[in-house]
């Protein structure tokens, strides 16, 4: 019985570990989509790229446009430079204001799923 | 100045009469592949992004129903909207950008004159669910399905012939 036991130990720790590590990931990605006192979110359409000035302008689904700057330090997904967002993309993008300047430190190019 | 109205107008009145006398007279029609069908069922699967060419595909939509029903049949239809098509389906001027705007409003025109001569108009939630749309945002013409695919699966096994617009 004992021995049985013991067989089963790293089982049940790994599902330990498994419903555990889920939690923290889901409450993670819910609370990361919305506006914070330091960091600001928005979801939209990509409608203009500023390839030479570093900016992309945004249109949310409802409001108006924001123009974002993005810099060295910003965290792009999705993409790895600034040319290859385009028009009529789906971003996330999570910003600061900085001296008036919408600074980009996160944003996230979602997949084109086509359904 | 009345005779000059009236000169402009018969001019227009006579070109009218004329491109209608052409098109009655043109040879191109369907007969071969219509012959002996008396309704027609269709799935129109919307999913383009371009919004010039939707707004085009919709006049495609309206002039196929129109010339299989002057040819005879009764034609039922159900338009599928999926993909970033469903955008342009939403109330209001939201969910698109500044530019598309006047197109997205011919859309939903259509959509309106579509839904009052009973054509059915569905949505995908989940795809309305990827593009961050609230279904509650949708026009009150659309009836939201859960998966715009196997509506299509089941429209096609009813009979459906399906037109893909992508």
């Amino acid at each position: 019985m004992i021995e049985r036991m013991y067989r089963l130990l790293p089982a049940l720790l790994l599902g330990f570990l498994l419903i555990t590590g889920a939690g923290p990931i889901t409450a993670n990605e819910q609370s990361e989509e919305v506006s914070s006192k330091d960091m600001l979110y928005v979801r939209g359409l990509v409608s203009k790229v500023y390839t030479d000035q570093m900016q992309i302008s945004v249109k949310p689904a409802k409001g108006d446009r924001i123009r974002i700057t993005i810099d060295p330090d910003t965290q792009l997904e999705g993409v790895s430079q600034i040319d290859e967002f385009a028009k009529e993309q789906q971003v996330k993008v999570w910003y600061s204001i900085d001296n008036g300047t919408n600074r980009a430190i996160r944003i996230k190019k979602m997949m084109e799923l086509g359904c | 100045m009345r005779f000059f109205t009236s000169l402009v107008l018969a001019f227009f009145l006579t070109l009218g009469s004329l491109s209608a006398a052409a098109a009655s007279q043109s040879d191109h029609d369907n007969s071969r592949s219509l012959d002996g069908l008396t309704n027609a069922s269709i799935y129109f699967d919307v999913s383009l992004k371009d919004d010039a060419l939707l707004v085009f595909r919709m006049e495609m939509v309206n002039r196929t129903i129109k010339s299989m029903e002057e040819a005879g049949l009764e034609v039922t239809a159900v338009i599928g909207f999926r993909g970033h098509a469903s955008r342009f389906i939403t109330d209001g001027e939201f969910y698109v950008l500044d530019e598309e705007i006047e197109n997205k409003k011919k859309i939903q025109e259509w959509i309106r004159r579509f839904s009052s001569t009973g054509i059915v108009i569905e949505q995908c939630a989940i795809a309305a669910d990827i593009l961050d749309i609230a279904t509650d945002d949708l026009l009150p013409e659309i009836t939201v399905v859960g998966n715009g695919y196997i509506s299509l699966v089941g429209y096609q096994a009813k009979g459906y012939s399906v037109i893909p617009m992508d």
